[in-house]
């Protein structure tokens, strides 16, 4: 019988894959990548638990702990969370919900990719040369006038991949703007894309400060300039402010898409139609605006006046309404479904209760007195690691395991994808609620040694380090294992609304035969029958 | 079925050497005004002459006055936002009744910029 | 140019599969640049930011150091610059109006007009380094000191000038620099006739991004090199 054609297996070949302009093999290559560069993040994540399982500097000495820190920070943020769910699940599913046969761009689109790569390759260089030490944030003059390592290299790594960022935002914009099928209007589209939208702006607009602010540091260090230097006139200050003008909105980057990827799933899985979905639109743009106004709530210590503290921890606030307003109609989706417990439905779970979490947490964080006890302790990490592990990696997982059988035509384990899920949940409490509680009672942060009365909740912390690890590994060995043993898989296994269920899994290179034409509302769960066969327990 | 050229609107090139003329006579009035104590207003002065100079390459130069209506989306859903504005930009006399304003703080400074807007680009 | 169906394939090759029109794709690529104009506004918007705070703070010295730089070169600049507007926006008409011919060379001149800017703000930094007004480890301001005795001049705030100065100048350049490239490239194709009325899109959006590098030097102008030019009491 013969194969019937799809993405996969239309050419093979190295050539067809590195010069592919195909969004969905792009996807591919740069799951791939990030997942590489997660494993690097991992490791010194790992290197870092290890340390504090004792209280004294025992594994590595300070400076190199400097290192791990900074080097897990950078690679996380830069090289996993950022591009992760846009640059895979987006890559390969705004064209087919929208009913288009590729992005805007196609060949932006993998010169995108190639910039992640060198960016890459500039990162690792930097990492084996020796790292960087001064805190992924790269506070002056520390990063300017003092740290004695690759922060030129660094810095321009990151600002390479920021390029990559900002070109996929400005595909997403103009593709989900002017490719939209016959029919598909902006309120019949699938609240994924309105969160890829929402993203991509953030990309568009804050992205190119952090590149500004980089290239400035950049070329302090290297011509001994004295613009954020105090002794020189300088002001460190002007440094973090332009340098969470960015990486403020950028948190929204990492977390926005992840919750398009719940917005997906709960309907589907409580075989309802989304409650209150203009709300849910409406609120991703009001989380990327409101977030462009925060940004000084990182910097309430810092010297920064009492009115305008005042100010942006008043807009702080304001800004977890909309995410706050998200929660509330998932929740209320639920009400009176008719819930299955499948691995994607386990991962929004999970993500709704500690992204709930971290959210919370974030505005104890916003309210000043609380902020000046507990900056730069661990209670900052663990709301962070809520927000972007519990959040943001859950949601990931989440899309990768509902959009699997649609990327690869093949069903991962369920009753596997179910373990993984429940040792990831438990793994990641494990690991983060103790620094709560660490925060709270004083460990700083970014110290390799502390205070002995610390070390039960550090050792808890370490082994739920460990158990996390186990938990994502498991998915990595599954869905390649299903790529080779896997059931073949429907054309849309779990029954859900969206037009990339309307194709064959895998999708052909083009995506749809003929143009579709929408008629139909987004979540029309009424008028789509369960799945034939939900994933059979094994 | 055969692909209809849209004609797009060319522009005369009279109207670019009069921009051009606007730009050039501009840039030594920014210049020469820098050399005239007029304290406070000299910044003022050079950044609203660049400020208008720049609107007129946007305008002109990069035809975004002249963007075809029915696929600039965006602008016309901006011109529709700014069009609804309560009594409209007409000139009011002394006695006809203020324009319904908005009860809160966020909405006059919203109303306020968008009737400045609104006659900015009409 | 024929309009029979089965010739619209072969006969628009640079119309891309994943587009169902030319209209569309025009649309899209104009809208893309535009895009990508706002992130360059927020790219040179972050050091016109670090400029606007020193130049509050450090008012003096930033006024002597626009002193120093060479305004007659500045606006001559200035005007080399929208006279490559001119001939950029008269090429995109030349395009339009399928004129093969007229389109190559106006092309070619607004690139002369860039040469001729880089040209010319090569002598004002050449000036600079004669001066010893390049950051650096030959920096000295004694110069500048000296003409304003009047007033204290730090010169560790005038380095702050002079390094936005040539950071701000510098950015500028290399984006003409990058103009200058995609110019190349499309002085090439037009030279190879791809483009004709229905399809120049590649010159209109290279040609925003031309209006662009001018829209910023017509804003770094008067920031930079007008500070101040009172006469002195």
């Amino acid at each position: 019988m013969a194969e019937r054609e799809t993405y996969l297996n239309k050419e093979y070949g190295i050539r067809s894959w590195l010069l592919t302009t195909d969004h969905k093999r792009i996807a591919l290559l740069y799951l791939i990548s990030i997942t590489f560069f997660f494993f690097i993040g991992g490791f010194f994540a790992l290197l870092i638990r290890l340390e504090l399982l004792t209280p004294a500097g025992d594994l590595v000495q300070a400076d190199t702990y400097n290192k791990l820190f900074t080097m897990h920070g950078m690679v996380m943020v830069f090289f996993f969370l950022i591009p992760s769910i846009p640059a895979v699940l987006g890559n390969f599913l705004v064209p087919l919900m929208i009913g288009a046969k590729d992005l805007a761009f196609p060949r932006i689109n993998l010169l995108s990719w190639y910039l992640y790569v060198i960016a890459g390759i500039m990162m690792l260089h930097s990492i084996v040369t020796g790292g960087v030490d001064t805190g992924w944030t790269f506070y002056t003059p520390f990063s300017t006038a003092f740290s004695n390592t690759k922060v030129i290299e660094a810095g321009l790594a990151i600002f390479v991949s920021g390029f990559s960022s900002i070109l996929t935002g400005l595909n997403f914009v103009v593709t989900i703007h002017r490719m939209r099928a016959p029919g598909m209007t902006w309120s019949r589209l699938p609240l994924f894309i309105w969160a890829h939208y929402a993203t991509s702006i953030i990309q568009l607009l804050g992205t190119p400060v952090i590149a500004i602010t980089l290239v400035l540091v950049v070329f302090e260090r290297a011509f001994n300039l004295g613009i954020f230097d105090p002794n020189r006139g300088g002001d460190p200050l002007l440094f973090q402010h332009l340098f969470w003008f960015y990486s403020h909105p950028a948190v929204y980057i990492m977390i926005l898409p992840s919750m398009g990827v719940v917005t997906e799933i709960i309907p589907c899985f409580t075989r309802k139609r989304i409650f209150g979905y203009k709300f849910v639109a409406a609120s991703s743009i009001g989380i990327a605006v409101l977030g462009f106004l925060v940004w000084a709530h990182h910097m309430f210590v810092a010297g920064i006046s009492l009115y305008s503290a005042l100010i942006f921890s008043l807009l702080s606030y304001l800004v977890a309404v909309p995410s706050a307003i998200k929660v509330f109609n998932w929740t209320a989706t639920m009400y009176k479904g008719s819930i299955s417990f499948t691995t994607p439905m386990l991962y929004a779970f999970g993500f709704i209760g500690l992204f709930t979490m971290g959210g919370l947490t974030g505005l104890f964080l916003a309210a000043l007195g609380i902020d000046v006890h507990v900056t730069d302790t661990y209670f900052v990490i663990a709301h962070f690691h809520y927000i972007m592990v519990g959040g943001a990696v859950m949601g990931y997982l989440a899309g990768m395991h509902f959009w699997w059988p649609k990327i690869s035509g093949r069903m991962y384990p369920e009753w596997l994808g179910k373990f993984a899920a429940l040792i990831v949940f438990l793994g990641f409490n494990l690991t983060f609620f103790p620094q709560f509680l660490l925060g709270y009672m004083g460990m700083p942060r970014r110290y390799w040694q502390y205070p002995p009365e610390f070390q039960v909740l550090n050792v808890l912390s370490t082994a739920g380090s460990t158990i996390l690890a186990v938990g994502y590994i498991l998915p990595m060995i599954y869905f390649l294992w299903s790529m080779r043993y896997g059931e073949p898989a429907p054309d849309n296994p779990w029954g859900a609304s969206g037009l990339e269920w309307t194709t064959q899994s895998p999708p052909t290179t083009f995506n749809f035969e003929e143009t579709p034409e929408v008629t139909w509302e987004a979540y029309d769960y009424e008028h789509i029958p369960a799945p034939e066969e939900v994933p059979v327990e094994r | 079925m055969s692909e209809h050229i849209k004609s797009e609107h060319v522009m005369s090139s009279k109207m670019y050497y009069g921009i051009w003329a606007a730009l050039m006579c501009l840039t030594v009035v920014t210049a020469a005004v820098s050399f005239v104590d007029l304290g406070p207003l000299n910044t003022i002065v050079a950044l609203v002459i660049a400020t208008f100079k720049a609107l007129l390459v946007v305008l002109f130069f990069m035809h975004v006055k002249y963007t075809s209506e029915k696929n600039d989306q965006g602008g016309n859903r901006i011109r529709d936002f700014l069009a609804f504005y309560p009594a409209g930009s007409q000139s009011r006399g002394l006695h006809d009744t203020p324009p319904q304003l908005a009860p809160c703080a966020c909405g006059l400074t919203c109303d306020i910029l968008r009737a400045a807007l609104r006659e900015a680009i009409s | 140019m024929s309009d029979s169906p089965g010739a619209v394939e072969t006969q628009k090759p640079e119309l891309l599969h994943h587009f169902s029109s030319a209209e569309q794709q025009r649309d899209a690529s104009t809208f893309g640049m535009w895009l990508f104009l706002a992130t360059e506004i927020m790219f040179f918007g972050g050091m016109f930011c670090a400029y606007l705070i020193y130049r509050y703070w450090y008012y003096n010295e930033f006024a002597a150091g626009s002193r120093s730089i060479n305004i007659w070169l500045g606006t001559i600049n200035t005007a080399v610059l929208i006279c490559s507007s001119l001939t950029v926006a008269l090429g995109v008409r030349a395009a339009q109006m399928g004129k093969r011919k007229l389109l190559v060379t106006l092309l070619l001149i607004t690139m002369v007009f860039g040469v001729a800017f880089l040209g010319i703000k090569g002598v004002e930094w050449y000036q600079k380094f004669e001066e010893h007004h390049i950051p650096g480890n030959s920096f000295n301001v004694d110069d500048i000191i000296h003409d304003y005795p009047q007033i204290h001049i730090d010169p560790q705030h005038e380095q702050i000038f002079f390094s936005l100065y040539f950071a701000m100048t510098g950015l500028h350049a290399l984006h003409m620099v990058i103009g200058l490239g995609i110019f190349t490239f499309l002085t090439y194709k037009a030279w190879k006739g791809v483009y004709s009325p229905s399809y120049y899109t590649p010159v209109e959006v290279g040609g925003l991004y031309w209006h662009f590098v001018d829209i910023v030097w017509i804003y770094l102008f008067p920031l930079l090199y007008l500070i101040d030019r009172k006469p002195l009491r």
